[in-house]
C-alpha cells in the first residue's frame, strides 16, 4: 500500500505540490492564531516571574499585576519591615497611562520601583537612575522612533529615555520603567501645588525578600494578620492570575479564532482529498475491480492524507515561524510564538485528526465506483 | 454550448454542490472573521456611545476612558455646571479592575460608579434588577454573570469588598471592556477620591454647539480636559482597538487570505474538470467563445451560489456563537459581503478564461486519446 500511496504523489508532482502548499498554508493558519495566545500568556507571566522577590504584597481583593489597580499606605511598609521572617521589603507602583505624541496614543503601563520590580533586560542604554529617567520598552521605542536620550511625556511630567527593554509588555501595552522616588517626587509637588494630604505616594506593591529560614506561608499569614488591608501572593500565584485574567479577556475570542482556522483545514484537505479521488476516479476503480474494499481504500486515502499533512505540517511550522517574525517585526509589541511544545502538539493532533476526518468525506464517492463503468471508459 | 454548461451542472450536481459549498464556507469564514473584528470594535465603545452627553470632561491631559486614569476635583464639577451653556452634569468615578466571583475567579471589567441619581451614565438595557445600583450593590454585564454563574442577589468582590448583585445588564459585556456599576459613593471610599469624579457627562442646552461648550469649559475651568462625544469615543476606539481587537484583525487578515485562496482553488478545480470534455467538444467544433462562455457560465454560478450559501450560513451562525461564546460580538459588514461576490466573481472569471485558453490550445487528436 505504501508505495501505491509514494507511487501516487511522485505521479503528478504538481498536484502534490499544490495540496502541500494548500495543507501547509492552513497548518500556518491555525499555528499563527495557536501563537497568538501563547504569546500573550507568555508576556502575561513574563514580568511577575522575573521581580526576583519572594513574595508580592497587594491590596486586599487585588490579585493580579497585569492592567491591576492597587494603592497601599505610606505606613504598609513599616510594618512590613517589622514582620518577622521579612529581611526586605522594596515597594513598586503601577500607573495606567495613554501616552501620546506624534498624534498618536498608546496605553503604557508605567511601573515605578526602587531596586528590585525594574527593567528585565536593557539592551539599549542603562536601567533608570533617579533623576526622572525612563526604560522604555522596544515596542514603544519602535512605534514612536524614540532612542536613548529622547525626552518623553509622562502624566505632564518630562522624562528623559535612559535605556530601551525587551520583554516588558503584557495585554498589548508596553511598560515603562521609572525610579519610585520621581513618582514620590511627582505626587508630593502635586500634593503641595493643591494643598490637600496625598493619601498614597504611588505605591501599590510591595516585593518581599525573606529572611534565610523564614517559611513563605508563615511570613505570607503573619503579615495578612498585621495588615488586614493587603493580600500577599507569590509571584508564581500572580503569574497565574494574570495569565487567568488572559485567558478570560480574550480567550473566547482567540478559540473561536483557532476553530476557524481549523474548519478552513478541514475544508483544504476534503478539497484535496475530495479532487484526487476525482482525478484518481479511474484508477480507484481498477483496484475496486481486483479486489480491493471500499474501506481499505479509504484507509489509504487517509494515509495518504497523513503523509501530505506531514509534509505539510514541517513547511506550515516554518511558515508560521516567519509570518510570526514578520508580525513582530510589523507590531513590536505582539509577542507571536507558534513554536510552543504545547501549540505544536496540538496543531499535529488536530491536523493528524481532519486528515482522516477529511479521508473519509470521499467515501460515498468511493463507495459508488463501479469497477465495470471503469473499464468501460 | 449553453445547454452543455447548464446541463454538465445537473448531470453532476455532487461536484457542483460540493463546489459551491467550498466556496461558500470558505466565504462564510471570511465574512464571520471581519464580523468578529467589526463587533469587537462597536463593543469596545459601547459605554461611550450610549451614554447621554454632548460633551465628555476629564482630568487635563486625558481625553478618553480605556485604560486611562482621571481624577478631578469635586468643585470643578460645580465649576463646570456654571458654565454657560450647560443643561445638566452627571460625575461618574471609573477604575479598571477586576470582579471576583466564586471560586476566585477574577473578571477585568471597567467599574463605573454612579450617582442615584443617575439618568445618563448608567446601564441602558437592563437583563434582570434595577439599573441604578445603591450602596453595597453592583450591577453586572448578564454575559459575565451567565459565563461565572452569578445570580442576582449573589455575592462578587470588587477592589477588596463584597457586593451584592443587584442588577444584570444587556450590551455590557466584551472581550476588553465589560462595564460593572457600582454606586459611586462605594468606588469613592474603594479609591479613597472622596468628593472627586473621573468624568463629567455633560449636556448642552438646546441650540448650543457641543464643540462651542466644550470649548467655553476648557477656557473656564482650569485643569480640567473637554471634548466632544464624537471626539471622545474615537479617542477611546484607537486606544482601544490597541488592546487585542488589533490582534483580531490581523488575524481576520490572515484568515481571511488563506480563505480566498481556497475559493480560487475549488473554482479552479471545477473548471479543470470540465476540460476534457470541453476539448471534445472544441474538436467537434465548438467555437473558442462558446468554451469560455460555458466556463464563465459554470464559475460564475458556482461564485454566486457559494456566496448565497455564505449568507445564510452566516445568518444561522451567528446567534449561535453569540450564545457560545458571549464576549464575542459579531457584526457584519455589508460593503465587505459586497467585496467578496465581487472578488469570488473575478476569481471564478480568471478560472474560466485560464482554463478556457488551456483547452482552446488543445490538440483535439489529445482530447480523444485522454491525455
Amino acid at each position: 500500500m505504501w508505495r501505491l500511496l509514494l507511487r501516487n504523489l511522485l505521479d503528478d508532482p504538481a498536484r502534490t505540490l499544490l495540496s502541500i502548499l494548500g495543507l501547509a498554508a492552513a497548518v500556518m493558519l491555525v499555528l499563527v492564531f495557536e501563537g497568538f495566545s501563547e504569546g500573550l500568556y507568555a508576556q502575561l507571566r513574563a514580568y511577575p516571574e522575573r521581580v526576583g522577590a519572594d513574595l508580592v504584597v497587594l491590596r486586599a481583593g487585588v490579585r493580579n499585576l497585569a492592567a491591576a489597580t492597587s494603592a497601599l499606605p505610606q505606613s504598609t511598609r513599616a510594618e512590613l519591615e517589622a514582620t518577622p521572617g521579612v529581611e526586605r521589603v522594596h515597594p513598586l507602583g503601577g500607573l495606567p497611562l495613554i501616552y501620546e505624541a506624534n498624534g498618536q496614543r498608546t496605553p503604557i503601563y508605567v511601573v515605578a520601583f526602587e531596586d528590585k520590580g525594574g527593567p528585565p533586560v536593557v539592551v539599549e542604554g542603562g536601567p533608570p537612575e533617579p533623576g526622572r529617567r525612563v526604560v522604555i520598552d522596544a515596542g514603544l521605542a519602535d512605534k514612536y522612533e524614540l532612542g536613548v536620550g529622547d525626552e518623553v511625556e509622562l502624566a505632564g511630567e518630562r522624562f528623559v529615555v535612559a535605556g530601551i527593554t525587551t520583554g516588558a509588555a503584557a495585554l498589548f501595552t508596553p511598560y515603562v520603567f521609572v525610579r519610585i522616588e520621581d513618582l514620590i517626587d511627582i505626587a508630593i509637588t502635586r500634593a503641595m501645588e493643591t494643598g490637600d494630604a496625598p493619601a498614597n505616594l504611588g505605591v501599590g506593591f510591595y516585593l518581599v525578600d525573606l529572611a534565610p529560614a523564614a517559611q513563605l506561608e508563615d511570613v505570607g499569614a503573619s503579615i495578612e494578620r498585621r495588615l488586614p488591608a493587603v493580600d500577599v501572593l507569590a509571584p508564581a500565584e500572580i503569574a497565574a492570575n494574570d495569565v487567568q485574567m488572559g485567558r478570560r479577556m480574550m480567550g473566547g475570542v482567540m478559540q473561536l479564532l483557532v476553530v476557524v482556522a481549523y474548519v478552513i483545514a478541514l475544508l483544504v484537505v476534503v478539497i484535496v482529498l475530495s479532487s484526487s479521488v476525482l482525478a484518481r476516479a479511474r484508477e480507484l476503480g481498477t483496484l475496486k475491480a481486483v479486489g480491493a474494499s471500499t474501506p481499505r481504500l479509504i484507509v489509504s486515502l487517509g494515509l495518504e492524507a497523513s503523509l501530505l499533512m506531514s509534509v505539510a505540517f514541517v513547511v506550515g511550522a516554518a511558515a508560521a515561524a516567519a509570518v510570526a517574525a514578520g508580525i513582530e517585526a510589523a507590531s513590536p509589541m505582539y509577542l507571536v510564538t507558534p513554536w510552543v511544545p504545547g501549540a505544536l502538539l496540538r496543531t499535529a493532533a488536530g491536523a493528524l485528526l481532519i486528515s482522516w476526518v477529511g479521508a473519509a468525506m470521499p467515501a460515498h464517492r468511493i463507495g459508488q465506483l463501479d469497477p465495470a463503468e471503469v473499464f468501460a471508459r | 454550448m449553453l445547454r452543455w454548461a447548464i446541463k454538465s451542472m445537473i448531470v453532476d450536481r455532487g461536484a457542483l454542490i460540493g463546489a459551491a459549498a467550498g466556496v461558500g464556507v470558505a466565504l462564510l469564514l471570511v465574512l464571520l472573521l471581519e464580523g468578529v473584528f467589526a463587533g469587537a470594535s462597536d463593543t469596545i465603545v459601547a459605554y461611550p456611545q450610549a451614554a447621554n452627553a454632548d460633551v465628555w470632561v476629564m482630568q487635563k491631559g486625558v481625553a478618553n476612558m480605556h485604560m486611562a486614569s482621571s481624577l478631578i476635583d469635586g468643585d470643578l464639577v460645580g465649576q463646570t455646571a456654571d458654565v454657560p451653556g450647560v443643561e445638566s452634569v452627571e460625575p461618574i468615578l471609573y477604575v479598571n479592575s477586576f470582579i471576583e466571583t466564586e471560586g476566585g475567579a477574577l473578571w477585568f471589567a471597567y467599574i463605573v460608579g454612579i450617582t442615584l441619581a443617575a439618568t445618563n451614565s448608567g446601564p441602558w438595557e437592563m437583563a434582570a434588577g434595577a439599573p441604578v445600583p445603591r450602596a453595597g450593590e453592583a450591577v453586572l454585564p448578564e454575559g459575565l454573570a451567565k459565563k461565572a454563574g452569578v445570580r442576582v442577589g449573589d455575592e462578587v468582590r470588587v477592589l477588596g469588598r463584597e457586593l451584592r448583585v443587584s442588577g444584570l445588564s444587556r450590551g455590557t459585556f466584551s472581550m476588553a471592556n465589560s462595564i460593572a456599576f457600582v454606586a459611586y459613593a462605594d468606588l469613592e471610599s474603594m479609591r479613597e477620591a472622596s468628593g472627586a469624579a473621573s468624568y463629567v457627562l455633560v449636556r448642552a442646552r438646546p441650540g448650543v454647539d457641543a464643540e462651542a461648550l466644550a470649548e467655553a469649559i476648557r477656557t473656564a475651568v482650569p485643569g480640567v480636559n473637554a471634548v466632544t462625544s464624537t471626539v471622545f469615543i474615537e479617542n477611546d476606539r484607537e486606544v482601544a482597538l490597541q488592546m487585542g481587537v488589533n490582534v483580531v484583525r490581523l488575524m481576520s487578515g490572515v484568515g481571511g487570505g488563506v480563505a480566498l485562496l481556497i475559493i480560487a482553488f475549488t473554482l479552479f478545480t471545477h473548471a479543470a474538470r470540465r476540460s476534457r470534455e470541453l476539448a471534445i467538444a472544441k474538436a467537434l467544433g465548438a467555437t473558442s467563445r462558446s468554451l469560455y462562455g460555458a466556463l464563465l457560465v459554470q464559475s460564475l454560478f458556482i461564485a454566486s451560489a457559494g456566496f448565497a450559501a455564505s449568507v445564510v450560513l452566516a445568518l444561522i451562525v451567528e446567534p449561535i456563537i453569540e450564545t457560545a461564546v458571549p464576549e464575542v460580538a459579531v457584526t457584519y459588514v455589508p460593503t465587505t459581503a459586497g467585496w467578496l461576490l465581487l472578488v469570488s466573481l473575478v476569481v471564478g472569471i480568471v478560472a474560466s478564461v485560464v482554463i478556457a485558453q488551456r483547452v482552446a490550445r488543445t490538440d483535439p487528436a489529445a482530447a480523444f486519446s485522454g491525455s
